[in-house]
């Protein structure tokens, strides 16, 4: 299989303050990831807020250097590309319908905003692309003349959508692309999402904290800690049976609609991991109710499990890898 | 169960440059003691309006009005300022969904914790810092002591959530009011914030007002239920029944749209509700949900409709007969 994305030991860090008078300090925001995405997959990538998604997501967009490591698309070095080619090839379509989008623009040009700066077509060809690209994406006609503060939460959304596609990039990054929406304009926006993805043969990477939303749309799940990459799964060898106990806590602590099965119990305790100073061995072992002694000790590789792999110690033993 | 916080047709109108807004179109609840009850619905629909009306806390251009509102069997309609400024310090509390929205970037955790006993209750500094001490160990900050001296940027978002909910309590209020407190927060750190109110609820036996559009944590923490639409009650009742069975189109449009792994197949379709809520503005003729509701019938929904009760403690407002006594299925169950 020919891989449309890949990144190989990719890092990344920042040099923050470290307080009054104290000396800058590095952290590590992304720490050693690799991944790779073959064309017609949707990626989704979840974990703890402060994990890194957004941080790699930015760099997979061709918008943030990694510190380290290398970043390959459709084969080629994805610095080697010239921003403009980027653009038309990967696109982001972000969480904020509402700063995302220039308030004193119209709809329609807005949406058209990629063909001018790429030069594409004469006047009349752009105004039928984003004609056509309003279509595509159910938005009236209508609101080409109208500004985005008279659209809803939804509507807008669909302009981000609508402008993000209109290049025909092969690859979308979507960055909690429905949280900021009531249920209603949520599932429009992953109906609309899962259709275009068959009609123009989209290949996503999905960001959110909404695992149920995940599980509907990805085709492989990678759960971040701490920077890394600590299980990816197919999707439905993930939500059978999580093997990382962080994947497993995340999973527990989704709340599904079931009136019948009450509270869980908060699963990890209240060790927050600090990203300058990060635990030795397993970054995980602080908080794992499956660690041992050796987990503060040694740094897990990652294990081949059924669909993927998961980086833990614990995984590797012969006993965990039974299933029940 | 004596009703703790009763609500009896509550109206909050807004001026807006179209006129008025009528955003709250006369609503009635009530929440016994330890119960918690959950109000849903979509953005925009009146949810923060009628918690702020409770707490005497909506803007000042807002007007409210209502046939009757008590907490404990105290008037709250009618109070004086004074009144309810002891009523909201002693009685109920709220916890918003932005912990910065009520403490402040300038006091220590300890100072805000303390202030908020010390305006209300005849306490002393020493008194006062124990149950603080107390209480944020209670809502699991471990070594609280060295915490008071801390400020609200130096903690983490679930942290100073935890403190807004330490704040909350520190009166020892009958009421609670959470609008959306884990909204901002990730599905861990929401899962430890609701475990801790629900336990807190039920060790201090107190009402808790809890406002979420999230469904799937009303099904876990609910008592009861009321679904909103447009200003308005639309269904109500307790929460396993109206989320297993519901009556009323609307709540069962939002169970549709929501992703439901195992019920729903992966990259199947998922429900919409088509269309937009009405415009607030104007005058609303029969039912608020018409336009957008599959099962219309046209001539008889532009009459008002009447919040109907069912006698089992579940209530909707909609002419289609309940959920239960729809056509049998194919294989009558219970014949
Ligand atoms: N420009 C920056 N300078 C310093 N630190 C940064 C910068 N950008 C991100 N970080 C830090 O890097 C870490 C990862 O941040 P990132 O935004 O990638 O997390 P995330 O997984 O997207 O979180 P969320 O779910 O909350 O969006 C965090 O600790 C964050 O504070
Ligand atoms: N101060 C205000 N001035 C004018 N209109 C307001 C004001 N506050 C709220 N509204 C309007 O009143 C209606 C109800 O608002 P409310 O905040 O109660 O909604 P909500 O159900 O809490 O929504 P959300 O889920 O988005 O928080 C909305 O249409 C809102 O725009
Ligand atoms: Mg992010
Ligand atoms: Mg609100």
């Amino acid at each position: 299989m020919t891989m449309l994305l890949e990144a190989r030991d990719v890092y990344r860090s920042f040099q923050v303050s470290g307080g009054l008078l104290r000396p800058r300090r590095t952290l590590f925001a992304v720490n050693g990831v690799s991944l790779s995405v073959a064309k017609g997959e949707v990626l989704g990538l979840v974990g703890e807020s402060g994990c890194g998604k957004s941080t790699l997501a930015r760099m997979l967009l061709g918008a943030l250097e990694p510190s380290r490591g290398d970043i390959r698309f459709a084969g080629r070095p994805l610095a080697a590309a010239d921003r403009l080619e980027r653009a038309r090839r990967i696109q982001p379509i972000f969480q904020d319908p509402y700063s995302s989008l220039n308030p004193r623009k119209t709809i329609a040009a807005i949406i058209g905003l990629p063909l001018l700066v790429h030069g594409v077509g004469d006047a009349a060809e752009r105004r039928r692309r984003v004609t056509e690209q309003m279509d595509l994406v159910g938005l009236p006609r209508r609101h080409a003349d109208s500004y985005p503060s008279q659209l809803s939460g939804g509507q807008r959304q669909r302009v981000a959508i609508a402008r993000a596609l209109i290049l025909r990039p092969e690859l979308v990054i979507a960055d909690e692309p429905t949280s900021a929406l009531d249920v209603s304009v949520q599932s429009q926006i992953l109906n609309l999402l899962l259709d275009l993805r068959d009609e123009l043969g989209l290949t996503y990477i999905l960001i959110s904290h909404n695992l149920a939303v995940v599980e509907h749309l990805a085709t492989r799940v990678a759960v971040m800690y701490l920077g890394r990459i600590v299980e990816e799964r197919d999707t439905d060898n993930l939500f059978a049976q999580a093997r990382h106990p962080y994947s497993r806590a995340l999973l527990s602590s989704v709340l599904t609609p079931d009136p019948f099965a009450g509270m869980p119990e908060a699963p990890l305790g209240l060790a927050f991991p600090n990203p300058l100073d990060p635990p030795s061995g397993c970054a995980f072992h602080p908080r794992c109710p499956a660690a041992v002694a050796d987990c503060s000790r040694t740094r897990p590789t990652p294990v081949a499990v059924d669909g993927g792999f998961a980086e833990c110690l614990r995984c590797a033993e012969p006993a965990a890898a039974t299933r029940h | 169960m004596s009703a703790l916080l009763e609500i009896e047709d509550l109206v909050v109108d807004l001026p807006v440059a179209a006129g008025t807004l009528h955003a709250v179109r006369g609503i009635s609840l009530s929440i016994a003691r330890g119960e918690t009850l959950c109000l849903v619905g979509e953005s925009g629909c009146g949810k923060s309006l009628t918690s702020l009306a409770v707490m005497g806390l909506l803007p000042k251009a807002a007007r409210r009005r209502a046939t009757r509102m008590t907490l404990g069997g105290e008037d709250i309609l009618d109070a004086t300022p004074d009144r309810l400024s002891d009523i909201r310090g002693q009685r109920m509390a709220m916890i918003f969904q932005e912990p910065m929205t009520s403490l402040n970037p300038a006091w220590s955790i300890g100072n805000q914790l303390e202030e908020a006993l010390l305006r209300h209750r005849r306490v002393r500094r020493a008194e006062a810092r124990d149950r603080a001490v107390f209480l944020l160990e209670k809502v699991g900050i471990s070594a609280a002591a060295s915490r008071l001296g801390q400020y609200p940027h130096q903690l983490s978002g679930g942290l100073r959530q935890r403190v807004m909910i330490a704040m909350a309590l520190m009166c020892g209020p009958e009421l609670i009011i959470a609008d959306e407190p884990t909204t901002a927060l990730d599905v861990t750190i929401q899962a430890q914030i609701l475990r801790l109110l629900i336990d807190l609820q039920r060790e201090f036996s107190m009402g808790l007002l809890f406002i979420t559009h999230d469904l799937g944590v009303v099904s876990r923490i609910a008592d009861r239920v009321a679904v909103m639409y447009a200003g308005e009650i639309v269904e109500t009742g307790p929460a396993a029944d109206v989320l297993s069975r519901p009556n009323h189109p609307y709540t069962q449009g939002l169970l549709d749209c929501i992703p439901r792994p195992g019920t729903v197949a992966r990259g199947a379709r998922l429900g919409t509700i088509p269309g937009v809520v009405p415009n607030l503005a104007g005058r609303i003729e029969g039912c608020a949900f018409l336009d957008r509701c599959p099962s219309r019938r046209p001539h008889l929904c532009r009459q008002p409709v009447e919040l109907r009760g069912l006698g089992d403690g579940r209530a909707y407002r909609c002419i289609l007969p309940p959920a239960d006594a729809a056509p049998p299925a194919p294989e009558p169950a219970f014949a």
